[in-house]
């Protein structure tokens, strides 16, 4: 019996040999996957590519474009969409020296993170030469894409503003053709409020809220990472005025995120809220145009602000194929690489000049070229630890608006969130 | 029978009203991910709610099939799940065996080191275990994932049939081997019989715990893809905040699937199961 047991056993360790063994393993375009060889191996320009958008419709007329013009093969990954994990996976992979993976997409939480950790290359050398560095949004770059060394460490593939958006009906029933001050502003909102609708429609879910908190901290001049400046405190007590004072926004949209706010902006509750994008949702509620629901130019408080998000690709340290990364991130810098993900993902340019192109038209273009030469374009003021500081700065602002805390409280909790995230 | 006939009919209606609240309980969640998986973008949030979309569509699920891979990311979901469970349950059954039947401090010391285990989160194993995969080359392959989906299998599966092997009688291997049978002969045809029912519940919370793996796939693997990461990867619309909630049912409905087929077919072996172990208890 013991003989016999030893038999089975042994064959059971054996055919845990042989699955150890058949290691190979496949990526998703079926070409050798990360964590295997490094791609150079082959002999050719190869690098693997971790994006958001391979579940894009276009994603492979992009790739084929791509590769035809930057001369580089790639292999590509499917990143999660989702922040969280997405965080946590490319946090892994760069700490861990992987790599399997050479260049990666980022959004701006992770690029707050991860561009002083040194897992980063430096681009501005042989990427983002002077010249395409002075046609990006210069506040964005230095806000979002520069470590403390100063090495630029991302290329934005877009521009996409957190813009004012209004619904022309209440703006022509107000009487209004224009909010270009703070004044008109105010103005607005008390005239678009009556019948249990609001002229300002906020998304200030205790994250969410970050966004508009930082736009108003903006656009009053203020510092976002400062609250003993006077302006911060003026932002923040006007948000407090309009919630509370003029009533001008309902104090229940402590619970709404962008869907709901969206939703009640469409409905007609809202005459105007700050949202990111091109309007896809009003397109598909048929709200969107220039005698609906469409976006201005920020009305001017101190001065005209406006924040930018972006993804960027960056060059992960580890890669053993930096010369064939460097190329695939020349072209993606290049016109015709912006110009590409116009046309297939309608990520609107970032270079100020490529946005110029005839190439790049339609309804947005009118808007978001104003923006681009009236306003301060910035990234948004983030710290390394990046939602746990926006959670706890929302959970403060969400207190100060429902009085349980005073201003006074607020700005020293603030101040004191600021220096512990820092 | 007299006992059923001999009911009052409030009682009656009081039972079948509780079955129906808890069914609804259950039922409308599922209802909803549905509709919502059949809804246009556009009509997803549209008041006052519609409990039926006014022009319901599978586009969500022809995205899904064509632009997110769906068919490979079902195959690699097969594949991982149904090997885990396969070699999981042989490993399962034996160890089991051997710690129910023989005793020694070095086997209650490998069961209480196994249950122990079972309390260690994996996000604490995690950069050690993915360091660990990339030297010895697993990292990414069906190898490693099986491996380590195994590995989550065996102590719930272990203590389980290890369990239920306690009470059936030992005199019924004796007998078997009086009447000529081996060890594995013995192991075959009379005590894997026997353990059916508790296989059947231990093969089902095994399936649904591999198909709602979230973390191992998501962290051990890049280019193989499972259904439970694929919720992760649809694409943002127009902003990063900008959800596709149609997508996220479609996507939602066809993890759920296979798990309703799963206890639909298996229905009456879960419960012989689950009754057979309380009737021994």
């Amino acid at each position: 019996m013991k003989k016999f047991s030893s038999v089975i056993l042994a064959g059971f360790l054996a055919l845990s040999a042989v699955l150890a063994g058949c290691s190979g393993s496949v990526s998703e375009t079926g070409s050798p996957a990360a964590g295997t060889e490094p791609a150079q191996a082959s002999g050719k320009d190869e690098i693997t590519l971790y994006t958001i958008q391979s579940t894009n419709p276009n994603f492979q007329e992009w790739l084929k474009e791509t590769e035809e013009k930057s001369g580089v093969k790639i292999n590509w990954v499917a990143a999660p969409t989702d922040s969280d994990t997405r965080q946590q996976k490319l946090s892994t992979i760069l700490s861990s020296g992987d790599s399997s993976v050479d260049i990666l997409e980022i959004n701006d939480e992770m690029a707050t993170s991860f561009k002083n950790a040194g897992w980063l290359e430096p681009l501005q050398d042989k990427v983002l030469t002077a010249d395409i560095l002075k046609q990006l949004p210069q506040g964005y770059m230095k806000d979002m894409l520069t470590s403390n060394k100063g090495d630029v460490i991302g290329v934005p593939t877009y521009t996409g503003y957190l813009a004012l958006w209004v619904d022309q009906k209440k703006l022509d029933e107000a009487g209004m053709t224009s909010i270009d001050t703070e004044e008109d502003f105010v103005n607005f909102l008390k005239a678009t409020t009556k019948d249990g609708h609001y002229g300002y429609g906020g998304s200030w879910e205790k994250t969410y809220v970050f966004n508009e908190v930082a736009t108003f901290v903006q656009l009053f001049g203020g510092d976002y990472l400062d609250w003993t400046n006077e302006n911060s405190r003026k932002a923040v007590k006007f948000m407090y005025d309009m919630a509370n004072t003029w009533k001008v926004t309902p104090i229940d949209q402590i619970a709404d995120k962008y869907e709901q706010m969206n939703q009640k902006f469409i409905d007609g509750k809202y005459a105007a809220v700050f949202m990111w994008g091109t309007g896809t949702d009003y397109k598909q509620a048929n709200r969107y145009g220039p005698d609906q629901i469409h976006m201005i130019n920020m009305p001017k408080f101190e001065k005209r602000s406006i924040f930018t998000d972006s993804w960027s690709y960056v060059l992960n340290s580890a890669s053993k194929n930096k010369e064939a990364a460097i190329k695939f991130l020349q072209y993606a810098a290049s016109e015709d690489g912006e110009l590409n993900g116009w046309k297939n993902f309608d990520r609107y340019p970032a270079r100020a000049d490529v946005a110029s192109n005839e190439a790049v038209s339609g309804d947005i273009k009118g808007i978001y070229t104003e923006i681009q030469q009236t306003n301060e374009v910035h990234g948004r003021p983030m710290l390394p630890q990046t939602m746990e500081f926006i959670s706890e700065m929302g959970t403060l602002f969400q207190n100060y608006i429902q009085d349980k805390i005073t201003l006074d409280d607020f700005c020293k909790k603030a101040q004191e969130a600021v220096e512990r995230y820092k | 029978m007299a006992d059923k006939i001999s009911r009052p009919l409030p009682l009656i209606l009081l039972m079948w009203g509780l079955a129906a609240i808890v069914a609804f309980l259950i039922l409308f969640p599922l209802w909803w991910i549905f509709v919502s998986s059949i809804t246009p973008a556009g009509e997803l949030f549209s008041k006052p709610i519609k409990y039926w979309p006014a022009h319901p569509t599978l586009d969500s699920y022809r995205y899904l099939i064509n632009n997110v891979g769906l068919l490979p990311k079902i195959t690699d979901t097969a594949i991982i799940v149904g090997l885990s469970i396969l070699i999981g349950m042989i490993v399962s059954v034996m160890a089991a065996f051997s710690f129910a039947r023989f005793r020694s401090r070095g086997l209650t010391i490998a069961v209480g080191f196994l249950l122990a285990s079972m309390l260690i989160p994996d996000v604490v194993t995690a950069r050690p275990l993915y360091d660990f995969l990339r030297s010895v080359h697993l990292y990414d392959t069906y190898t490693g994932l099986i491996l380590l989906y195994i590995s989550g299998l065996l102590p719930f599966s272990i203590l389980i049939l290890q369990n239920y092997l306690g009470d059936i009688p030992v005199s019924i291997e004796e007998s078997a081997a009086i009447d000529g049978c081996g060890f594995f002969q013995s192991m075959y045809y009379v005590t894997v019989p026997l353990l059916r029912p508790a296989l059947a519940t231990v093969c089902i919370v095994n399936f649904i715990t591999c198909l709602n793996n979230f973390f191992t796939p998501l962290f051990y693997s890049n280019g193989i893809s499972v259904l439970s990461t694929a919720i992760t990867q649809l694409p943002l619309r127009d902003n990063m905040y900008a959800v596709p909630w149609d997508l996220v049912s479609a996507m939602g409905w066809i993890i759920i699937l296979p798990i309703i087929i799963f206890v639909a077919v298996f229905q009456r072996q879960i419960m012989e199961g689950i009754m057979a172990g309380g009737v021994k208890g």
